[in-house]
C-alpha cells in the first residue's frame, strides 16, 4: 500500500515537472518574444530599450537557469507579474479560480449522481425500451461536441425561448440583491455551461456504469446472493454496484484533463470569467507568465484530482490494503 | 483482417467522408470541371491535393471563371459552383437557397463549398495526427513491452504521466506561439495522443513475446530486432490500429476546439471548427447547423466503425456494451 501510494507520488510529481518544463522550453523556443512590447516589428524601440527589457525580464540569461529560477518561485507560489496590467499572476489567477472550480464541481456532481443510477437503471431492465432509448440517447450525446451543442443552446434556450441567460456569472445589478437571489441567480447563470461541460462524460459514464453492472450481475458473489432469496434491488445496489463502482474512480483521474480542457471552450463561449477565459486573453496578448502561471495550477489541479482518486480507489478495493505480496 | 456486414457499412461510410475529402475541389468550385473552348480544358482538376499540382496550368489560377470564357462552347460546373474562399459581399448573410444551397457567411463565401472543403482539412489533420501519434506510440510501447525492466519502468511511468496531461490547455499555449498553419497542427496534435496508443502497443507485445511464434522465431536463430519488428510487431498492430481509429475522431475534435479558439486553422481555409466560431453571435441558424451538423457525422462515422472493429475483435465486449 506504501509502494502503490509511493509510486503515485512520484507520477504526480514528475507530471508537475513534465508540464511545466515542456511548456516553459516550447514557449522559449518558439519564434516571436513572449511579450508583445518587445516585438521589433511592431513597436521599433532602440536596441538599448530591448536591451534592458530583456535583462529586466531575465529573458537574456540561459534558458536551464531561466527554468531553474521560475520553478523555484513557482514552488513558493510566486509566478510574477502579468505583463498586461501588472498585477501578480498569483492574484489575478485566484481571482478566477472559484469560478472555474464551481463550473467542473458542479460538472462531476452531476456525471456520478446521474450516470451511476442511470447505469443502475438500463442494466437492471437490459433489453427492455427504457434500455434501448436509454442507450442510443446516449450514444448520440456522446458523439456531439460540446462547443456544438452549446451554440445550439445558446442560440434556443437562451436566445430564442429566453429560459435561460445569454452568457456570464451574474445578471446586471444582481450585486445588490439578498444572498439567497443571488445565489438562485448564480445557479441560473451556470446551468447551460455546466449541463454542456458534463453531458459527453455523463453519457460515457452511464454506458460504462451498464457495461460494469452486466458484467458484476453475472458474478458468482450475486448468484450466490440471489439463492439466499434477496431482492433484486438490494442484490443490485449492494452486490453488484458494491463491486462495479471501484473503477469509477480511476476513470474520474482520467476524467479531469477532459473537463479542464472542455472548460475553455465552454467559459469562452459562454462568457464565463474563470481560468479557461483567462488563458483564452492571456493567449492573445502573449502574456507570457500568465499562460505559464495557468499551465501550471491547471496542471496542478488535474494532478491532485488524480492522486484523490487513486487514493480512494486504495481505500476502496481492501485487496489492495493488504501488503503486498511479491508475485 | 476484420470483416462483417456491419463493418463493411461503416467502411462505405468512411469512404465516402475520404472522397469528400479527397474530391471536395471536384464537389465545390468556381472552375468548371470541364470547358470545351478551342479545347478541352479540367481546370477544377488542378486543385485536387496533391495530384493537382502535376495537372495545374500556370494560366488556370489566375482566372475569373464566372463570366464566359473566351470561345468558351459548354461548360459543365461542379455541384456546388463556389469555391471555398470566393468572397462575393451581394451575399452576405445569404439564407440558403437555390444559389446558396447551405446560405452563405458573413463575407458572402458560400458555406456548402466551405463544409465540403473543411472535410478535407479535418480528415488531413486526423489522419497525419494519427500517424504521428501511432509511430510515437507503437515504438514506445513496443520498447516497453519487449525490454521490460528499466525501459519499461520508466516508459509506463512516461505513460501515465502523459495520460494526466491536459494537453488542450498545453496545445493552446504552443500553438499561440507558433505561425499558424495545417501540417503544423497536425504534427502538434499527433504528439499529445500517443499515450494510449503506447499502452496498447505495450500490452499487445508483452502477451506475445511468450507465444510459440516467437519461441519459434529465437529457436531459428532470429535477433531480438528482428524478432520484434517482423514477428511480434506485425502480429500485435491489430488492436493498436483499432484503438488508433478512435484517437483519430479525438484528433479531429481537438482540431475543431482549436480551430474554435481561432489557434487552430488559418483563414481563409475553412474548418469547422472556424465555421462555427465564425457562426456565434451572428443570429445565422445555416452558420449553426451544417457545419456543426458534418463534424458530428464525421466523428460519429471513425467512432462507430471502431467500435465495430472492436466488437469483432472481442466478441465478449458485445454482449456487454449497449
Amino acid at each position: 500500500m506504501i509502494a502503490y501510494l509511493f509510486r503515485r507520488l512520484l507520477v504526480a510529481g514528475s507530471t508537475l515537472v513534465g508540464i511545466t518544463l515542456v511548456t516553459f522550453v516550447v514557449l522559449h523556443l518558439t519564434p516571436g518574444e513572449p511579450a508583445p512590447g518587445l516585438n521589433i516589428e511592431t513597436r521599433g524601440p532602440d536596441p538599448a530599450t530591448i536591451q534592458a527589457l530583456r535583462s529586466r525580464y531575465g529573458l537574456d540569461r540561459p534558458l536551464g537557469l531561466q527554468y531553474l529560477d521560475w520553478a523555484g518561485r513557482v514552488a513558493r507560489l510566486d509566478f510574477g507579474r502579468s505583463m498586461v496590467d501588472h498585477r501578480p499572476v498569483r492574484t489575478r489567477i485566484l481571482e478566477r479560480l472559484p469560478r472555474t472550480l464551481a463550473l467542473n464541481l458542479a460538472a462531476l456532481g452531476i456525471i456520478f449522481t446521474v450516470a451511476i443510477p442511470l447505469g443502475a437503471l438500463t442494466a437492471a431492465r437490459r433489453n427492455s425500451t427504457v434500455d434501448r432509448a436509454a442507450g442510443l440517447t446516449l450514444y448520440t450525446l456522446y458523439a456531439l461536441p460540446s462547443f456544438w451543442v452549446a451554440l445550439l443552446l445558446q442560440a434556443g434556450l437562451a436566445v430564442g425561448l429566453g429560459w435561460f441567460p445569454l452568457a456570464g456569472p451574474a445578471s446586471e445589478g444582481a450585486a445588490a440583491w439578498s444572498p439567497l437571489a443571488r445565489w438562485l441567480d448564480g445557479l441560473w447563470h451556470m446551468a447551460l455551461p455546466v449541463f454542456c461541460l458534463s453531458y459527453g462524460s455523463l453519457a460515457f459514464f452511464a454506458r460504462f456504469a451498464r457495461a460494469n453492472l452486466l458484467e458484476a450481475l453475472s458474478s458468482e458473489c450475486v448468484r450466490s446472493a440471489r439463492s439466499r432469496g434477496l431482492g433484486p434491488g438490494r442484490i443490485l445496489w449492494r452486490h453488484a454496484l458494491g463491486q462495479a463502482w471501484i473503477p469509477f474512480l480511476t476513470l474520474a483521474g482520467l476524467l479531469l484533463p477532459t473537463l479542464v480542457s472542455g472548460s475553455v471552450l465552454i467559459e469562452r463561449i459562454f462568457a464565463w470569467p474563470g481560468l479557461g477565459a483567462l488563458l483564452y486573453e492571456s493567449l492573445f496578448t502573449r502574456d507570457y507568465p500568465t499562460i505559464l502561471g495557468l499551465t501550471v495550477i491547471s496542471a496542478t489541479l488535474v494532478v491532485a484530482g488524480t492522486l484523490i482518486a487513486d487514493t480512494l480507489y486504495l481505500l476502496a478495493d481492501p485487496r489492495l490494503r493488504r501488503p503486498a505480496k511479491s508475485p | 483482417m476484420i470483416s462483417g456486414r456491419k463493418v463493411r457499412l461503416g467502411r462505405l461510410a468512411l469512404m465516402v467522408l475520404a472522397a469528400v475529402a479527397l474530391g471536395a475541389p471536384l464537389l465545390a468550385n468556381d472552375r468548371p470541371l470541364i470547358l470545351r473552348g478551342e479545347g478541352w480544358q479540367f481546370p477544377a482538376l488542378g486543385e485536387i491535393p496533391l495530384l493537382g499540382r502535376l495537372l495545374e496550368q500556370p494560366s488556370w489560377s489566375r482566372r475569373d471563371w464566372s463570366p464566359p470564357q473566351p470561345a468558351e462552347r459548354w461548360r459543365l460546373s461542379p455541384p456546388v459552383p463556389f469555391s471555398y474562399r470566393q468572397v462575393s459581399l451581394a451575399d452576405r448573410y445569404a439564407p440558403p437557397s437555390r444559389h446558396h444551397i447551405l446560405g452563405a457567411d458573413a463575407l458572402g463565401r458560400d458555406l456548402a463549398a466551405r463544409v465540403i472543403h473543411g472535410t478535407t482539412v479535418s480528415l488531413q489533420v486526423g489522419l497525419v495526427s494519427t500517424c504521428v501519434a501511432l509511430a510515437i506510440g507503437v515504438l514506445l510501447g513496443a520498447l516497453a513491452g519487449y525490454t521490460g525492466r528499466v525501459a519499461d519502468f520508466v516508459i509506463s511511468r512516461g505513460i501515465e504521466v502523459a495520460l494526466a496531461f491536459p494537453t488542450f490547455f498545453l496545445l493552446l499555449a504552443v500553438l499561440s506561439f507558433l505561425p499558424p498553419s495545417v501540417p503544423l497542427l497536425a504534427v502538434v496534435i499527433g504528439l499529445t495522443r500517443w499515450p494510449s496508443l503506447a499502452r496498447y502497443t505495450r500490452a499487445e507485445v508483452m502477451r506475445l513475446a511468450r507465444a510459440p511464434l516467437v519461441e519459434a522465431a529465437r529457436a531459428a536463430g532470429a535477433g531480438p530486432a528482428r524478432v520484434l519488428f517482423l514477428h511480434i510487431l506485425p502480429h500485435s498492430l491489430t488492436p493498436v490500429l483499432v484503438a488508433a481509429t478512435f484517437q483519430m475522431a479525438g484528433a479531429m475534435l481537438v482540431e475543431a476546439g482549436l480551430s474554435f479558439l481561432g489557434f487552430g486553422v488559418p483563414e481563409p481555409l475553412p474548418s469547422w471548427g472556424g465555421l462555427l466560431s465564425q457562426a456565434q453571435g451572428s443570429g445565422r441558424w445555416w452558420l449553426v447547423i451544417f457545419p456543426g451538423l458534418a463534424l458530428t457525422l464525421a466523428i460519429t462515422t471513425i467512432q462507430v466503425l471502431g467500435e465495430q472493429y472492436r466488437e469483432k475483435l472481442d466478441p465478449r465486449l458485445s454482449r456487454l456494451q449497449p
